[in-house]
């Protein structure tokens, strides 16, 4: 029984580890539905829209207990004419999802900030970050007139901050595919 | 061309030590990353990378020396066969165990993992969670209590004065936050005992909804800065139909000790239930990272496998090279040492051999020089004798001959060499005594041996002394391999020297000697005799009477006579035994000749004669009365050998000659006459040796005297058309060289 399950999990194993399996777009997976921007005072502020609908193998795993780190990486891109557009400036917004047992509560973490809140059930945590309000992107001062600017927001699993042997999992495991493609929105005012 | 250095580089022993170390220490670093350390766990991802990479260039490495050893042994470059063979034993030697180890370990491993978790202590964990809870109810039934009569000291309170109620409130309830909240969950009022909190801490909407549902909630609340509290929400009771709903939020402290407890066994439950759900992937990066660590152990033991077969095989590939070189007769040979163990000693052995070899080479080549030297000498030895040497194989066949030899024997041996006896004899038959002589004593058992042989060859009777012995008998240094004697090629060596001329010189010897005593025995009688005869003729002859007077006339005229031709022929004898000293003057031999030619012209018997003489022949170096006596006896002989003779005419020649760079001039005398006998031409100058009735057959022995006391030779022959001819030869050669051969006698 060992044996037979070692051999075919070693297989697996390396055939995992060489090969890695292109992501696939399942039901589950995050989706950022709109982004749009303003000028307020000097700083572009974002407004986005995304929905977070975590595979069961995620749940699960949050709740038995593993941290779900999310991230939002928002990326400033200058446009240009003849060449792919170049990276100006890239914002990591950092969130984690707990399941804290003794509450039975699902709290949720704003890394960058170090605050939290705790939510009754995973869906209102998710709600929590599913349409941010205001969020403060880039000082305009940085973008120097005249150039067209574009931002990006890809939301992802950070799976760089799962532990390492859930890791593996993510690289070769299509439900834990749930990073959304990268949302272009026009940057200008 | 520059692929073959990167390709030794890359063959090397420092890439691959390398490669190797980097890849233990990412594999170190991979198993320090999957037992969840924190300062690895970061680099994992890249660990794997690396990890992968380097394996793959590993493999690669490897796979480039292999294919360059099966090429090699394709080729049959020396070694990579041994190294192929080692290669297969070092990876079966190293790689069995590994996997045996490696197979075992994914059980231990699975067994492992597995024992971490246990039912029982899910189980604990459970209860302890629950009895965690069961503590904090309490608590939380007190804080609703205190919250329920906030709500009643609330209510009514107009919402002016809201706030300073519910601080009043909060202090006696000793609540961390109070707020009051509209039915929506809008924050109306809110006091907190921590004056850095800004915010209030509202309630979720599941959470408001049941506050609104029931009228109270009361639950845990994790935050992230204070920790654990206790959330608890009362409606604040209507006094008024109109009044609006509100809810009364206080969040309250759990003891810090309970705190602490809950905590623990909070985080111990989420631990656990993390490991259980990740058992499956912890056996999976273990068994990844030992898989790795298996593969690189088999790749290093084949790259271990590859270099030390390489390294062992290198000696023999040099030596098999070497011993290649050797054979192809390269001796300066040397391979480099490389080590100090026995392979070393070998490559040390093999360089002294091919040193030794070079000095035997050397040496054999300086001997083989000495030799080649030494038979130079003896050849050049051997052409300088006046004896003829040959050598004569097992099988009969002729090996060496000098050129003395080809002289005596009248022959170009050289060409003859490596032919038959047999079949020399059949070209040239006056050659067969000589042959017989040999075959009779190769074929004997005597040592050495002797005889004496005569033959009759182009230039008349010839004796020759033959003396030969076995080369084998004359011992090894002479004969065996490197020996000087060696080189002439043959097992049989014969001395032969022309004695003809020493027998024939011993030959007038004697018969000088018996002429002298002939004459002084015959010539002292013979005076007195005569004159007796005389004076009996002188007293009687006047006495005497007819008839007795005739007769005594007759006897003393007759002894007188008689004793007048023993005069003459004592006379005879004794110029031939007693040759008066030679005076040599330069004389024309054409006038000696043209004078005495005119003397014969009308001869007795009428016989032609005629001179042809070569006017090219110079002044020589004569006696002149003794060459005109040869002449007058060369003539003089022909003219007998003519008489009676019809047809008979006597021609004398002279002529110039130049053989091998001598000039020599040659006196021909000849006749149409009866000829010689060959018994006859075999002594035909020798004294008493003569074809006529009359005469004292000491002609041609006087001319051979002279001639001979000249420098020259004479010979004599029969002609072709008939008739004999005898030709003198005199050296045109300065006088001094001519006096040498004056005759010692006399």
């Amino acid at each position: 029984m060992h044996t037979g399950s070692l051999t075919a999990r070693l297989g697996w194993v390396l055939l995992a580890a060489f090969l890695f399996a292109p992501a696939h777009a399942g039901e589950a997976g995050f989706r950022v539905r709109d982004v749009q921007s303003r000028l307020v005072e000097g700083v572009y502020r974002v407004d986005a829209t995304v929905d977070l609908d975590l595979s069961r193998s995620a749940r699960r795993a949050l709740e038995s207990g593993i941290a779900l780190p999310l991230l939002y990486r928002f990326r400033i891109l200058r446009n240009r004419d003849y060449l792919w557009d170049a990276e100006v400036a890239e914002l990591n917004q950092r969130y984690r999802i707990e399941y804290h047992a003794l509450s039975e509560r699902y709290v949720l973490v704003n890394v960058n900030a170090g605050t939290g809140q705790a939510y009754s059930s995973l869906s209102e945590a998710l709600h929590a970050i599913e349409n941010l309000k205001s969020f403060p992107l880039i000082d305009a001062e940085l973008l120097r007139p005249g150039p067209r600017y574009a931002g990006t927001l890809q939301v992802l699993v950070d799976s760089e901050a799962l532990p390492v042997p859930l890791r593996l999992q993510t690289w070769v495991n299509e439900s834990w595919r749930l990073d959304s493609e990268p949302f272009q929105w026009p940057l200008n005012p | 061309m520059a692929a073959q250095p990167l390709i030794r580089w890359v063959s090397g022993v420092g890439p691959l030590a390398v490669l190797t170390l980097v890849l233990l220490a990412a594999l170190k670093l991979m198993s320090a990353a999957t037992e969840n350390s924190a300062t690895f766990g970061r680099l994992y991802t890249l660990l794997i990378l690396v990890s992968l990479v380097g394996l793959a260039l590993l493999a690669t490495l490897i796979t480039v020396n292999l294919v360059r050893l099966l090429r090699q042994r394709h080729a049959g470059v020396a070694g990579s066969r041994l190294a192929t063979r080692m290669v297969l034993m070092f990876v079966l030697v190293a790689g069995t165990p590994v996997l045996v180890v490696f197979y075992f370990s994914l059980q231990l491993l699975e067994r492992g993992i597995d024992s971490w978790f246990d039912v029982q202590v899910d189980r604990a964990l459970t209860d302890a969670l629950e009895l965690s809870r069961s503590a904090l109810e309490t608590r939380m039934r007190e804080v609703h209590r205190l919250t329920q009569q906030a709500a009643g000291d609330l209510a009514g309170v107009p919402k002016e004065l809201a706030t300073t109620r519910l601080d009043e409130v909060r202090e006696r309830a000793d609540a961390l936050e109070m707020s009051v909240l509209s039915a929506q969950g809008r924050v109306l009022t809110s006091i907190s005992a921590d004056t850095a909190t800004l915010l209030p801490h509202r309630p979720d909407d599941a959470v408001l909804l049941q506050a609104r549902q029931s009228g109270t909630y009361v639950g845990l609340d994790p935050l992230p800065r204070a920790g654990l509290v206790i959330r608890s929400i009362v409606r604040v009771p209507d006094l008024t139909p109109s009044y609006e709903t509100r809810f009364v939020q206080g969040l309250y402290p759990v003891a810090e000790r309970m705190s602490a407890l809950a905590d623990t066994v909070q985080s111990a439950f989420a631990k656990y239930r993390e490991l259980t759900y990740l058992r499956g992937s912890l056996k999976t990066s273990f068994i990844l990272t030992l898989s790795l660590a298996v593969v690189l152990s088999l790749l290093g033991a084949v790259w271990a496998a590859i270099f030390s077969s390489r390294s062992l095989a290198a000696p023999i590939r040099d030596l098999a090279e070497g011993t290649r070189a050797v054979a192809g007769g390269d001796l300066e040979t040397q391979l480099p040492q490389s080590s100090r163990d026995e392979m070393g000693f070998l490559v040390q052995s093999f360089n002294e051999m091919t040193r030794q070899l070079a000095r035997a080479r050397d040496e054999a080549h300086r001997s083989q020089e000495a030799v080649e030297a030494q038979r130079a000498y003896l050849q050049a030895l051997l052409a300088q004798l006046s004896s003829g040497v040959v050598t004569v194989d097992r099988e009969r066949r002729l090996g060496t001959a000098n050129t003395a030899a080809g002289q005596i024997l009248d022959l170009d041996l050289q060409a003859e060499t490596g032919r038959p006896l047999r079949a020399i004899a059949q070209t040239h038959p006056h050659l067969q005594p000589v042959i017989d002589a040999f075959e009779r004593h190769l074929d004997g058992e005597a040592s050495e041996w002797r005889e004496e042989v005569a033959l009759f060859g182009p230039a008349g009777r010839q004796v020759l002394m033959c003396r030969g012995t076995p080369l084998a008998g004359i011992g090894a240094p002479l004969a065996g391999p490197g020996a000087p004697l060696a080189g002439l090629g043959g097992d049989h060596v014969v001395v032969f020297d022309d004695i003809t001329a020493v027998i024939q010189a011993q030959r007038d010897a004697a018969w000088g000697e018996v002429a002298r005593r002939l004459a002084h025995e015959i010539k002292n009688p013979l005076t007195p005799i005569q004159l007796s005869a005389e004076r009996l003729r002188h007293k009687y002859l006047e006495r005497m009477k007819d008839k007795d007077r005739e007769v005594l006339d007759r006897l003393t005229h007759t002894i007188i006579q008689q004793v007048d031709s023993m005069k003459e022929m004592v006379n005879a004898f004794s110029s031939y035994a007693r040759s008066p000293q030679i005076r040599l003057e330069p004389a024309s031999l054409n006038d000696l000749a043209r004078e005495v030619v005119e003397l014969y012209r009308y001869n007795r018997g009428g016989t032609p004669i005629e001179a042809t003489l070569d006017a090219r022949v110079p002044t020589l170096e004569l006696d002149t009365g003794r060459v005109r006596q040869v002449l007058h006896n060369l003539i003089k002989n022909a003219l007998e050998a003519c008489e009676g003779r019809e047809g008979c005419a006597v021609a004398v020649r002279t002529r110039l000659l130049e053989e091998k760079g001598k000039q020599q001039v040659e006196i021909a005398v000849e006749d149409n006459g009866p000829g010689f006998t060959p018994d006859v031409l075999e002594r035909v100058f020798d004294p008493y040796v003569t074809t006529k009735s009359r005469g004292t057959g000491l002609g041609l022995a006087i001319v051979k005297k002279i001639v001979e006391e000249h420098g020259g030779m004479v010979r004599a022959e029969v002609r072709a058309e008939g008739g004999a001819r005898v030709l003198a030869r005199l050296p045109a050669a300065s006088g001094a060289a001519r006096r040498e051969a004056e005759p010692k006698e006399g």
